[in-house]
């Protein structure tokens, strides 16, 4: 074993072929030897952790969720048939119905009248349109090890001996996450992107802050909420069967997360004295200020030499256009307003953003327990 | 939500609600949280390689996922069982004998029976929890891939098994009592070192290492085929991680300078010392107004009487624990006169976890519980 540590990575990684599966692996191969290189990137954080010393187990709802969490326990390797596609170096060549819509839909496109999205020929837009892919499925990639990070951390943060249980199921569900998505790229589309610049900014912030229930807030509530409806959108559109049952999945995990950070921060941002709570707000918007811009994938820009900053007017530009994007804030505004972080003080910032209209909706705060226990494979929703 | 913040852990014995059903009538407002804090610098690490396909460790999650026992519906936790029988066999009680305990009435020689029970249990159940709080630290920690997803695989067991035994305690015994100093003093040395190779070592080889031996003691021990059954649960997955520990760490030494590694070889030997202390158990001999001394020498003399069961003994704690420290080249030439001392050096020859059995680890989880 050796590792290599690095600054983040710019560059996209490509694989040859899909990677063997573990099962059928010869039991001795010890294959974790001295070729084997890690690349890791470091972060140093002060951690306050805490003993719980009472074990209460009260029956309430965040054990409720922990007991949801063991028994909705689903496992990339058995619950999803990969088979539904082939891998990426098996796909077949595009079909003339396939080109034939791509030429279709080229007209309505956001860069129609782009002087680069215009002399790309068909072959050339189907491989931008991989690319974008490839980055949108990197970028929940490198969020869920983000996640899987701060969940990690709640275990010795969290007070609480109910929280300490429930943040390691959420763990083991974050990586459960970071394994589906990143087979998903080594087997069905062979290259991945790195970690974009603003949605790296803000792990780093999350990670390294000492204080536990900023990391909470910064995950749980901001990363996660905008995850969700990400994630929503991306089970709605997706043409793969394959993604659509991840996504499935995944989902109904993430909105047991959701429904903790809210359950738990609600009581617990009562606990802080009022400059303490003004902190927290202020930390939330920045946050939600960095976010706002994370959806455009500028490395893609970037990776077909396309003028980054004109492309970038394109997709961010208009006002409809960002009404559009505002929408993936109409989880986390009602939440931010359910725990108590929607302050006076920073409202009028909400509303210069144009996202205070969404305080209304509903929260994460009542809980749909039928919804949140349904078995796994009713895929009716 | 109330939180009250404790310099030092709790020392009193705790005698808990009868039953959960007090509890579950608590609103979480009433609910106090009883805490001590703890500060360590974290080194993380965001692994950027995302490699899958390398073999052990990645094949070690994968029986992780599958073997995901619930202690809500894998236990049956209507197994009748007396409160005023012997919760252990009699044959492994070392005060039989003992002038103070032959002067107990049959009545309370049992309940002397259930506290130490309770005490030993409530060691599983804080080891455990410190095994937990270092788990998911690991999973920030460790650099490669494979490792963080483990990690994280283990983070959620240790939490299963925080929750069994706290479940247990409540269940069956209705008495807790606090962490031993000794394990106690470990468990604050690993969690509060900036090392996190190091944490990995104290919590994944010796810890567990010794927890795995005194499982398998109470399960061998006990009458109560509820515990039965649930220990061995906690053993299989004890066994993954410390296939896991000596598989990752026998890599990951070899990346370390000389100077490193002794540098944790003697933090593995000092974890050792302070773990050979640990078994006796001296606040049940407060609680019940014994001679704190003359019961401590007792104990340890019952189970060193004779050389032949010294060393049964010696081999329970270590004879796991040191051939692995050797396997994953921390048996310096430097600290081997000090095991020497220990009179411990010589179960180096023993086997160790660093091949692993996997028809053992893969079996069924229902195979074979009674």
């Amino acid at each position: 074993m050796s590792i290599r540590w690095v600054d983040t990575p710019r560059t996209l990684t490509h694989f040859e072929k899909p990677p063997p599966i573990v099962a059928d692996f010869d039991n001795e191969l010890g294959l974790d030897s001295d070729q084997v290189q890690h690349v890791a990137e470091l972060f140093n954080t002060p951690l306050t952790g805490a003993y719980n010393w009472d074990y209460t187990t009260q029956d309430d709802r965040i054990r409720k969720l922990y007991e949801l969490g063991k028994q909705l326990n689903w496992n990339a390797s058995v619950d999803i048939d990969w088979s539904q596609t082939p891998d990426f170096h098996a796909r077949p060549p595009v079909s003339d119905e396939q080109r034939k819509m791509v030429q279709e839909n080229r007209a309505n496109a956001l860069f129609k009248g782009f002087a680069p999205w215009e002399t790309m020929d068909t072959d050339q837009v189907i491989q931008w349109m991989r690319h974008q892919h490839s980055w949108a499925i990197s970028q929940f990639l490198h969020g869920e090890q983000g996640a899987l990070l701060v969940a990690s951390q709640l275990v010795s943060c969290a007070p609480s001996f109910n929280a300490k249980l429930y943040a390691a199921s959420q763990t083991f569900d974050e990586a459960r996450h970071v394994e589906v998505f990143n087979r998903y790229l080594q087997r069905k589309v062979g290259f991945t992107y790195p970690i974009s610049r603003s949605l790296k900014l803000l792990l780093d912030k999350i990670l390294t802050d000492p204080r536990w229930d900023l990391k909470f807030i910064g995950m749980q509530i901001i990363i996660e909420g905008l995850a969700l409806a990400a994630f929503n959108t991306m089970k709605q559109s997706t043409q793969d069967p394959v993604l659509r049952d991840i996504v499935h999945l995944v989902i109904r995990d993430e909105a047991r997360h959701v429904t903790f950070g809210v359950n738990y921060l609600e009581e617990f941002v009562q606990t802080l004295t009022q400059e303490q709570r003004e902190e927290r707000a202020q930390f939330a918007f920045e946050a939600c200020l960095v976010m706002r811009t994370r959806l455009i994938p500028t490395d893609v820009y970037r990776q077909f030499g396309w003028p980054v900053e004109e492309a970038t007017t394109i997709a961010t530009g208009g006002e409809h256009r960002q009404r559009f994007r505002n929408m993936i804030f109409a989880r986390v505004v009602p939440n931010l307003k359910r725990i108590g972080l929607l302050t006076d003080a920073i409202r009028p910032k909400f509303e210069e953003l144009g996202l205070l209209e969404f305080e209304t909706l509903p929260d994460d705060g009542h809980i749909d327990w039928d919804e949140l226990s349904k078995p796994l494979y009713d895929k009716s929703a | 939500m109330k939180i009250t913040y404790r310099a030092d852990q709790a020392r009193e014995v705790r005698f808990l609600p009868a039953a959960d059903d007090v509890a579950s009538r608590m609103t979480t407002s009433d609910v106090e949280s009883v805490v001590e804090i703890f500060q360590t610098p974290l080194t993380g690490a965001y692994n950027w390689d995302y490699t899958e396909g390398r073999g052990r460790v990645e094949k070690l999650y994968e029986l992780g996922k599958q073997l995901n026992w619930n202690a809500s519906t894998d236990l049956d936790w209507t197994i009748p069982f007396s409160r005023s029988e012997f919760p252990n066999n009699e044959a492994f009680n070392p005060f039989v004998g003992y002038a103070p305990y032959e002067a107990m009435t049959q009545a309370q020689k049992v309940e002397f029976g259930w506290h130490r029970m309770a005490s030993q249990l409530s060691q599983f159940l804080h080891g455990e929890q410190g095994a937990l709080l270092v788990a998911s630290q690991l999973a920030s920690c460790a650099p490669s891939f494979d490792a963080k997803l483990y990690a994280a695989s283990q983070t959620f067991d240790e939490a299963r098994h925080v929750e069994v035994f706290n479940r247990y305690l409540h269940h069956r015994v209705g008495i807790m009592y606090p962490m031993s100093r000794n394990l106690k003093l470990l468990i604050d040395k690993i969690l509060t070192d900036a090392r996190w190779d190091l944490k990995f070592i104290g919590m994944q080889i010796i810890i567990e290492g010794l927890a795995l031996a005194a499982f398998n003691t109470a399960k061998m021990t006990t009458n109560d085929p509820l515990l039965r059954n649930l220990v061995h649960y906690v053993v299989r997955d004890e066994a993954r991680h410390v296939t896991f520990g000596v598989n990752y760490l026998e890599e990951y030494v070899k990346t370390l300078t000389p100077e490193q590694i002794d540098d944790r070889a003697q933090f593995a030997y000092e974890a050792c010392v302070v773990m050979r202390d640990r078994l006796a158990a001296t606040e049940i001999f407060e609680h019940f107004g014994w001679d704190v001394e003359k019961a401590r020498e007792r104990m340890l003399l019952s189970l060193s009487g004779n050389s032949e069961s010294r060393q049964t003994f010696a081999q329970l704690l270590f004879g796991r624990v040191i051939p692995n420290l050797k396997r994953i080249g921390l048996l310096t030439e430097r600290v081997r006169p000090l095991y020497q001392q220990l009179g411990v050096l010589e179960f180096e020859a023993l086997p160790h976890d660093g091949i692993t059995d996997w028809a053992e680890l893969e079996k069924p989880l229902f195979a074979d519980v009674g």
